[in-house]
C-alpha cells in the first residue's frame, strides 16, 4: 500500500511500516502495517522486535495547534 | 543535489532519513532539520535496534534539556541516509526526544556538514549538494 494511502486511514497515530518500494531518492512510498498507536512508545518497542526494513513515522499535524517548536541543547565533550 | 519541496507555513522541516546499523538493520525515520544542533539525535531503542549499545559508549556528552541535565552516550552509525545521499560513520547522539515533537530525530550538524545546503522558504525548496574537502 502507498504511504500516503496509509496516513490518511490512520490520522495522528504513529506507525511502523515494512518498506517495500522507496522512489529514486531512497524515499519509502510502499509498504505494509506493521502496527499503529497513539503511543509513540509502543511503536518504539515493537520495531526493536523486527529486523526487517522498517519505517516509523507520525500522521498528525506537527506542532499541535498552540505549541510552538524550539530544540535547545548545549553540548560538551 | 537532491531537492525536495517543503511546506513553508510548517514550523520545521522534515526529512526521511534512512538509518543502517552494523547489524545489517534499516530504520526509516523522521527526523527534523535542526541546523542548530550540533549532533543528529536518534532515541535510544532505534539505536539498539540498529544493533548499538549506547550504554556502553565510550564518548557522551551533555544535553541541557527542559527537563534537566543529561548525558547522551555519542554512537558512530554505520551509514545514514538523506535524500539519497549516504554518509558513513555518522556521530549521532542517543536521545529520546519527548512525544509531542512528533519526529523521531534531529537532523543536525554531524551529517549537515556534509553538504552545502540551499533552503528557500518562498518557494519552499531544500537542496542538498554534496561537498568535497
Amino acid at each position: 500500500m502507498k504511504i500516503k494511502e496509509l496516513r490518511r486511514r490512520y490520522p495522528d497515530e504513529w506507525l511502523l511500516i515494512r518498506i517495500t518500494a522507496v522512489d529514486r531518492q531512497d524515499q519509502p512510498v510502499e509498504g505494509g502495517l506493521v502496527a499503529h498507536s497513539k503511543n509513540r512508545d509502543e511503536i518504539y518497542h515493537e520495531q526493536m522486535k523486527r529486523r526487517e526494513d522498517l519505517y516509523i513515522t507520525y500522521t498528525g499535524k506537527m506542532p499541535e495547534k498552540g505549541y510552538a517548536v524550539a530544540f535547545h541543547g548545549k553540548s560538551s565533550i | 543535489m537532491a531537492k525536495v519541496r517543503f511546506d513553508p507555513k510548517q514550523p520545521v522541516i522534515v526529512l526521511d532519513v534512512t538509518l543502517q546499523g552494523k547489524a545489517g538493520v534499516t530504520r526509516r525515520v523522521r527526523m527534523a532539520l535542526d541546523t542548530g544542533a550540533t549532533y543528529t539525535m536518534i532515541p535510544w531503542e532505534i539505536a539498539e535496534a540498529l544493533g548499538y549499545k549506547p550504554e556502553h559508549a565510550k564518548e557522551k556528552v551533555t544535553l541541557v534539556t527542559a527537563s534537566g541535565i543529561e548525558i547522551a552516550p555519542v554512537l558512530k552509525v554505520k551509514r545514514l541516509g538523506v535524500l539519497g545521499e549516504y554518509i558513513a560513520r555518522v556521530p549521532v547522539v542517543c536521545h529520546d526526544l519527548p512525544p509531542r515533537s512528533y519526529v523521531v530525530g534531529l537532523l543536525g550538524a554531524s551529517v549537515l556538514r556534509h553538504f552545502r545546503i540551499t533552503i528557500d522558504y518562498v518557494r519552499g525548496t531544500l537542496e542538498l549538494v554534496r561537498g568535497r574537502r
